[in-house]
């Protein structure tokens, strides 16, 4: 089965608001290969966040499948979604949701606690990947002493301290200007060279779309166009 | 540290933005304690005052009362002999207990009748204490007064010997120790005048007055010398109580089914002795003062359901204020019980820190009113509060050389030293008046910490608090993640 890391099968989300069912992804098919970055665009509300949610095990589909290397993650039960959630996937949003009475080491860390592992284990790894985002000297800040850029950094760091085979990001420079956008972007692509990690992205930043070495772009509930 | 004590403890310490919410976790903490020092002072104080009054009652009272279901019996040294050989019985002493007419010399009418308790002094010293009671007493029918009394009336009338009677008794009918009282035994048949009848009556010295503090002994009894009494009522070698003392006053009814067991009068029917324990005679009281404190009790408790439903409400803020770290950490990978946890223990936090705070609280105020150390004016305590009041105001004008932590321990200082002073021995005659705390004969209110209670509330306020914490816990744990991060 090649090296698709990703199979999406005739996926479909709907929404219900009391009586009315709002459909929203309409049988999406999509692959995404090991240590791909792959860029998500489409207009407002078609339905982009949904995807990555389903594709990062936050939600349950109305229908269809989504295959980690050939196996579906909705045959797993809760805690088992979790435990894949916590290994497997990290996520970045356009807000940096820190914890904010946690310093950024602490927050960092919080997926390998989650995980269980020991508090020095998972220390000592949040400190590496916030030395690699360049933030080595804010490890002991609240996210409120941090800048809008570093917020974002601490985040990215925290969504790669496990690991994950995916990285999914929602419009993670949505709210930062054009020069700290372009700091973000460079850094998810060194960190894509140096880990081979898989990155979904979510966007509507056109050079980070150009830059992506794919794009799936959303219309109407479904894929329109893979380039 | 798993990372739901992590997030808990911070949530709780949590000063910045929010700083209301350490605020509200300091008041929940603040409601535990306070409910858990009332319940425990409350309860201490009524424990203390019912247990004052058992040991007042039962200083100079028997734990068992040994009667025959016919009245008089004979051979009484061996049934006491009997007696004291059970285990856990220390004396037992014979008792005729009768009612009599008394009318003090000089007096035209029979002034009152009173209880009249027959005693042999020896026996009965080591049962009820009897001595210990009556100031410059020796025995019944050796007494100066009675040398002087019969001086006075040589030729007159004759004296039979002295009578020991009740404090309260005494005052009643108004004679004084060295004055002669008539006891009037049975009425006869008047020989001069049939039809009618003439009192059999006799000539007894007030030799000492019995002053145990309990109003309704002084109240009530007079004491005469045994063998005196049954030469008097005609029942020579016959009694009709024996009065028995225990090593410990709450074995009394084990005790008294023991004797029935083992002791028994002449055969035939009513061979079983007839026994009245302590608590039997003095049930109604003790059991109005259980239902008191039971009363008080949950009144008091509902102190802590409060404190309980604050932590909840606390909890519930908590938890829409949180939303996204919630769900954050659900997209992280935290499971339902892990954010269910992180709740849980912000609860039981509150609870344990509620209650070992409040549990400091109630047992240094109790400690506080049981031992008088020192005589001061309660005001004392509000000027010590004062001290860190002013300092706290000072500081926002000048910069004062203290950090937080150290104005914490300024206030606590401050708060012991002025609880030292507040909480003092309370005096009951100042509170109920000279009359009642005469009734009661406790002029201190007395204090009886019962540990058991106090580890009992503790497990009670952390439960309640742990179950107040549940429902916002588990609201947070089933909120939906994609939603909470949808905000914002
Ligand atoms: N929990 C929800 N309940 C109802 N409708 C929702 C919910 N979440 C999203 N939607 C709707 O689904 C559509 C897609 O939303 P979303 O995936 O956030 O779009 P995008 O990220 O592409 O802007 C929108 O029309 C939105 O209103
Ligand atoms: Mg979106």
């Amino acid at each position: 089965m090649n090296n698709n890391l990703i199979r999406v099968g005739d996926l479909y989300k709907s929404y219900y608001d009391g009586v009315t069912e709002l459909p929203v992804l309409k049988g999406i098919d999509l692959e995404v290969k090991k240590a791909e970055i792959v860029a998500v665009v489409g207009a407002s509300g078609v339905g982009k966040s949904t995807l990555l949610h389903l594709l990062g095990g936050l939600d349950r589909p109305t229908d269809g499948t989504v295959l980690y290397e050939g196996d579906d993650i909705f045959a797993l039960n809760d805690q088992e979604l979790d435990r894949f959630r916590n290994k497997e996937i990290g996520f970045v949003f356009q807000f940096h949701y820190l914890l904010p009475e946690l310093t950024a080491l602490e927050n960092v860390a919080m997926p390998g606690l989650i995980a269980r592992q020991k508090p020095d284990v998972a220390q000592n790894r949040a400190r590496e990947l916030l030395d690699y985002v360049g933030l080595v000297e804010r490890l002991e800040h609240r996210p409120s002493e941090l800048s809008g850029g570093e917020r974002q950094r601490v985040a990215i760091a925290r969504a790669l301290v496990n690991q994950p085979k995916v990285v999914l990001a929602d419009e993670p420079t949505g709210n930062l200007d054009q020069k700290t956008s372009e700091a973000v972007h460079d850094l998810l692509w060194t960190l894509n060279a140096q880990f081979d990690q898989t990155f979904i992205i979510v966007t509507h930043n056109q050079t980070l779309a150009q830059r992506a070495d794919r794009l799936i772009q959303l219309v109407d509930g479904q894929v329109s166009d893979q380039v | 540290m798993k990372y739901e004590w992590l997030i808990a403890s911070r949530y709780l310490k949590s000063r910045r933005k929010q700083a209301f919410i350490s605020i509200i976790s300091i008041i929940s903490v603040g409601g535990v304690s306070l409910g858990i020092a009332a319940v425990i002072i409350v309860v201490s104080t009524l424990d203390g005052f019912s247990h004052g009054l058992k040991e007042k009652f039962l200083a100079n009272e028997a734990h068992i009362i040994v009667q025959s279901a016919r009245g008089y019996f004979s051979d009484y040294q061996d049934k006491i002999e009997e007696i004291e050989a059970l285990d856990k019985v220390v004396a037992a002493s014979p008792l005729i207990l009768s009612q009599l007419a008394v009318q003090p010399q000089g007096s035209e009418s029979i002034e009152a009748t009173i209880y009249i308790k027959a005693i042999d002094l020896e026996q009965e010293d080591r049962v009820t204490g009897f001595s210990d009671f009556v100031k410059n007493f020796g025995a019944f029918n050796q007494s100066q007064f009675i040398n002087e009394a019969r001086i006075r009336l040589a030729g007159k009338e004759t004296i039979t010997g002295g009578i020991v009677l009740g404090y309260h008794v005494a005052r009643k009918i108004g004679v004084v120790p060295g004055d002669v009282l008539r006891l009037i035994s049975k009425m006869v048949p008047n020989p001069a005048t049939p039809g009618s009848f003439m009192p059999l009556m006799r000539n007894f010295v007030v030799v000492g007055l019995y002053q145990s503090g309990l109003y309704i002994h002084d109240n009530a009894f007079g004491f005469i010398d045994l063998q005196t009494a049954q030469k008097l009522y005609q029942k020579s070698d016959q009694i009709n109580m024996i009065e028995v003392r225990l090593v410990h006053a709450d074995m009394a009814s084990t005790v008294s089914d023991r004797i029935k067991q083992e002791v028994s009068f002449e055969p035939g029917l009513g061979a079983i002795p007839i026994t009245t324990t302590w608590m039997q005679s003095r049930s109604d009281f003790f059991q109005a003062f259980e239902l008191e404190k039971i009363v008080t009790m949950i009144v008091v408790a509902l102190i802590i359901l409060v404190a309980v439903f604050n932590i909840a409400s606390t909890l519930i803020l908590m938890v829409m204020e949180k939303t996204q770290d919630i769900g954050i950490l659900r997209a992280m990978g935290a499971s339902k019980q892990g954010i269910r946890n992180i709740f849980i223990f912000q609860g039981g936090t509150i609870g344990i820190l509620g209650a070992i705070l409040g549990t400091v609280l109630g047992v240094y105020i109790c400690w506080r009113l049981e031992f008088q150390v020192g005589s001061f004016p309660r005001w004392y305590g509000l000027l010590i509060l004062l001290v860190p009041v002013v300092l706290q105001v000072c500081r926002r004008f000048v910069s004062l050389p203290i950090s937080a932590t150290g104005f914490l321990f300024i206030w606590c200082i401050a708060a012991g030293l002025s609880l030292y002073f507040i909480a003092q021995p309370i005096y009951l005659d100042k509170i109920l008046g000279r009359d009642l705390s005469a009734v009661y004969q406790l002029n201190r209110l007395p204090v009886k910490i019962s540990w058991g209670f106090v580890v009992l509330m503790n497990l009670l306020s952390m439960a309640t608090c742990w179950l107040a914490a549940l429902y916002p816990a588990s609201k947070a744990s089933q909120l939906n993640p994609v939603e909470a991060l949808r905000h914002e």
